[in-house]
């Protein structure tokens, strides 16, 4: 029965986004109500089992259940299981995510009420809540993938949103890059822990944690190898420094999709699937070094950027990388119970940042009148820390956003690129030295006589 | 070794182009040809269904065993794709003839089993292209720089064909000869550079029934796999890696669409030919999955392209230039297609991938890590392509309509086998399974 209960939470989101997408597929009508209804039923439907699950676990003292949902393919000594994993740490998220997401759905009904891509929103919105789902609930880094692409894909179509404008397709582009790029690290981890340990389930022998993790391999250097990968892989989608450039610019998308990506969930996706490996980091003290110095980087940068930003998305999005990289800074202290409850204080928090936002100026009105006197800038104590030869410089960094993009484009992009171009242009000319007309070919004798 | 089932439908393609080729409508071309390519599909999936043996000659069997047991099933979905997808302006009769002549010869290259059918079905089906690429619009002489590409192939191929029916001397050097020929065929770097070319200039069923039967693997499985050879594995490995990668990083940066395609094909060629050696079930299943979302997923995408292509003009990338609102169905059949053909979860490519990275890793650990960021770049390139292509202001493209009733149920039929085999794909991965190690070939 819990095994069922399980299932469902990731079933249910699934099941309404493919019966949707089928029913546009088709040609079916775009009701409103009905795309609403169908997504607020998955997630009501999520809640209410993840509820149930949660209270007979309770009720019984069991702490994990399993459900193996089959072998999904399997080639000689390859197998592919579906397993999901409901205990401490994911249970919590996923009722988390459940509500968030119905939330913003119901939210959502009346803020994108007549947009012309309304349907499309509801289809990506189920899509995105499978997939967070998935990762939550994932008893193997396997299964972790699946749901991970699904979330990136949806983050990428989501800020292209509003595809009339050139901006938004540009940076849903950007962060889908950045996306697979650090996604790299997830496939090559797990096809590296299927290489050396045969598999890449979550075990709960010896881990560190009260949750199922990664157990470390033998050797330090494939721990130091797999944990550096995790990092990567989490880096991406927790838009941490060097490559969080795209967290700002996907704040074209539609405010309901950046609370719930950039506000509540899948920004805290990568420190999550830290927690996951918290054995293999805990293994390391590369790793654990490594996941500290990008956590307190990326806290530190993105505090002093997101003073100087003009737009309230822009500030909260800078204030989401802060206390993401703190996040980061207290995995790889070891503090898990309280990145637990950092992640899901400053989930709903943020998600209601971001819905409040568009009525900022509405909200700034109310209390100043409440108050009866304008309110007070926030944050002068620490301006009044730094030396003051510091502040044009750190202002200058924080204009800049840190130089980060520009030394990516320069001294990455850009050299990459080139030679790729290069490599381009000489393959063209080549096949075109091949096929130049012969002399006698009209075309020829015209050029000939043309110069 | 006689196939019953892929040599009929040879006999039956071949015909059907005849009649085609003599119709005065392009309309009526495409119809004709939809109607033979439906029936060549269902034929075989009620054949693979039925399980029926034929007992009275050992060297008779209606279907290939082993690793190409589903290659006519794929080569018939190659064919309904190239030609109920076809759109009229670049599909006249003639050029919708050749695309079935081309889809008999490969039906024909699985009915016949001998190195002589195989070298002429070689021949044959590259000269099919060859007149198709005969008198470009801008004077360039691009079918001799096929000819000269496939010329060599066909000589090399020739070559080692020579070797291995020499007897125990010569065949041991046989290998080299034709891993050239099968490198130009299949366009692995550096024998790559026709492929662009003729993605760009050739109507896409030509360059779909051409390419996505990948005869290559056909030849390197019936006639390397099973004769004891000189091995050049490691060489082959390095070339498909480089291939893979390199050809996922050019995808990236080209401004037509086409050339996108074309590098996306390249790549993904690398990754099949690398499965091919590294000679482990999990390995030679992910390369054949791959060749199977390939011939599905790819195809699919470049023919929506090629419908995309009929509507608009030619397909630049240099930014948003689209709109998804008026095309939608277009829209999302070239997304869910492209996907698909990079590995995205819940498709048959992911299966493929998987399986693919999981094989290789075991024989060339480093080479599976790179081919990672192969994966990576191409779905880059897809989602380019998407994005590029159908975002942007609504202006100017008013008239542009979305899929025909006749376009969205062939597309409908495709995608629903690469997520329906997606999501149960034990079918698909069965039909790899039953890998036959001991005899001179791989049907009986």
């Amino acid at each position: 029965m819990n095994e069922i209960l399980l299932a469902a939470i990731w079933l249910l989101p699934a099941s309404a986004a493919a019966m949707l997408g089928i029913w546009r597929w088709f040609g079916g009508s775009a009701r409103e109500s009905a795309f609403a209804g169908v997504t607020a039923s998955a997630f009501v439907g999520a809640i209410l089992f993840g509820i149930v699950l949660a209270v007979r676990m309770g009720s019984s003292g069991i702490t994990s259940v399993a459900a193996d949902l089959g072998t999904w393919f399997e080639v000689d000594h390859y197998r592919f299981s579906w397993v999901l994993i409901a205990d401490s740490l994911s249970l919590p998220f996923a009722l988390l995510t459940a509500v968030l997401v119905g939330l913003i759905g119901a939210f959502s009904r009346r803020y994108l009420h007549r947009e012309p891509g309304f349907c499309r929103f509801y289809l990506l919105l189920c899509l995105f809540g499978a997939g967070a789902e998935l990762v939550i609930l994932a008893g193997s880094l396997d299964v972790v993938f699946i749901g991970w692409e699904l979330v990136g894909l949806t983050s990428a179509l989501l800020i292209a949103f509003f595809h009339e404008r050139r901006k938004p397709a540009e940076h849903g582009l950007r962060a889908f890059v950045t996306y697979r790029l650090c996604d790299v690290g997830l496939l090559a981890a797990t096809i590296w822990l299927h290489h050396i340990v045969g598999h890449a389930r979550f075990e709960t022998v010896d881990a560190p944690t009260a949750w199922a993790g990664l157990s470390p391999p033998a050797s330090t250097t494939d721990i130091a190898l797999v944990g550096l990968l995790m990092l990567w892989a989490s880096m991406g989608k927790a838009a941490q420094v060097p490559i969080g450039g795209w967290l700002p610019r996907a704040m074209e998308g539609p405010t309901p999709s950046s609370a719930i990506f950039y506000g509540g969930i899948s920004v805290h996706l990568g420190a999550y699937l830290l927690l996951r490996a918290a054995p293999m980091i805990e293994a390391s003290f590369v790793v654990r070094s490594a996941v500290v110095t990008i956590g307190a980087l990326t806290a530190l940068h993105a505090t002093f950027v997101g003073r100087v930003q003009t737009d309230i998305k822009s500030a909260l999005a800078y204030a989401s990388m802060t206390q993401v990289g703190l996040v980061f800074v207290e995995v790889g202290l070891g503090l898990y119970t309280l990145a637990v409850v950092h992640i899901i204080g400053h989930a709903i928090l943020r998600s209601l940042q971001f819905l409040r936002a568009p009525s900022l100026l509405h909200d700034h009105h109310h209390l100043e009148q409440a108050m009866s006197t304008v309110l007070p800038r926030t944050g002068a104590h620490l301006e009044r820390l730094v030396p003051a030869t510091w502040q044009p410089w750190l202002y200058r960094h924080a204009l800049e956003r840190g130089y980060f993009d520009a030394i990516l484009r320069e001294f990455v992009v850009r050299p990459v690129l080139g030679l790729a171009r290069r490599i381009d242009t000489i393959d063209a000319a080549w096949t075109t030295f091949l096929a130049r007309p012969s002399r006698s070919h009209p075309t020829s004798v015209a050029r000939k006589h043309g110069s | 070794m006689i196939v019953i089932v892929p040599l009929a439908l040879a006999f039956v393609l071949v015909v059907s182009s005849r009649v085609v080729a003599r119709l005065a409508s392009a309309a009526a071309a495409r119809r004709r040809a939809t109607a033979v390519a439906t029936a060549c599909l269902l034929t075989t999936m009620i054949g693979l269904a039925l399980p029926v043996e034929l007992a009275f000659a050992e060297r008779v069997a209606w279907f290939p065993h082993g690793l190409l047991r589903s290659a006519p099933l794929v080569v018939s979905f190659v064919t309904l794709i190239a030609v109920a997808l076809a759109p009229l302006a670049t599909h006249p009769p003639k050029t919708m003839a050749r695309v079935l002549l081309l889809a008999g010869t490969a039906h024909a290259a699985l009915g016949v089993v001998h190195p002589a059918t195989l070298l002429f079905l070689w021949g044959v089906s590259a000269a099919v292209v060859w007149l198709e690429l005969r008198g470009s619009a801008d004077g360039n002489r691009w079918d001799r720089m096929f000819a000269l590409y496939h010329g060599a192939s066909v000589v090399f191929l020739a070559l080692g064909v020579g070797l291995l029916v020499g007897g125990e001397a010569t065949r041991a050097f046989a290998t080299l000869p034709v891993l050239m020929a099968v490198g130009i065929r299949e366009a692995v770097m550096p024998g790559h550079s026709w492929f662009t070319r003729v993605v760009e200039r050739a109507p896409m069923g030509v360059v779909v029934a051409f390419a996505a039967p990948q005869l290559g693997v056909v030849v390197q499985l019936e006639l390397l796999e099973p004769a004891r050879m000189l091995r050049y594995d490691d060489l082959v490995a390095a070339l498909a890696g480089v291939t893979a990668v390199s050809a996922a990083l050019l995808g990236v940066i080209q401004v037509h669409a086409r050339r996108g395609l074309a590098y996306l094909v390249i790549s993904q060629t690398g990754l099949i030919a690398l499965g091919l050696v590294s000679h482990n079930p999990v390995g030679a299943a992910g390369a054949l999955l791959n060749w199977q979302v390939l011939a599905l997923a790819t195809s699919g995408f470049a023919m929506t392209l090629a419908a995309l292509e009929a509507r608009r003009g030619p397909l630049l990338l240099h930014g948003p230039n689209g709109n998804f609102e008026h095309t939608p169905t277009l829209a999302a059949s070239l997304l869910v297609f492209g996907l698909a053909s990079v590995g995205f979860p819940l498709t048959l490519g992911f299966i493929a991938e998987d399986l693919l990275l999981q094989g290789t890793v075991s024989q060339y650990p480093a080479l599976g890590l790179v081919l990672v960021i192969a994966t990576a770049f191409n779905g880059v390139t897809v989602l380019r392509m998407f994005f590029y292509l159908f975002t942007g202001a609504r202006h100017g493209l008013r008239g542009e309509h979305d899929l025909s009733p006749r376009e969205r149920w062939v597309s409908a039929a495709v995608l629903a086998a690469l997520l329906g085999f997606g999501v149960c794909p034990q079918p698909a991965t069965a039909l790899h399974l039953e890998r036959d190690t001991g005899g001179p070939s791989r049907s009986r």
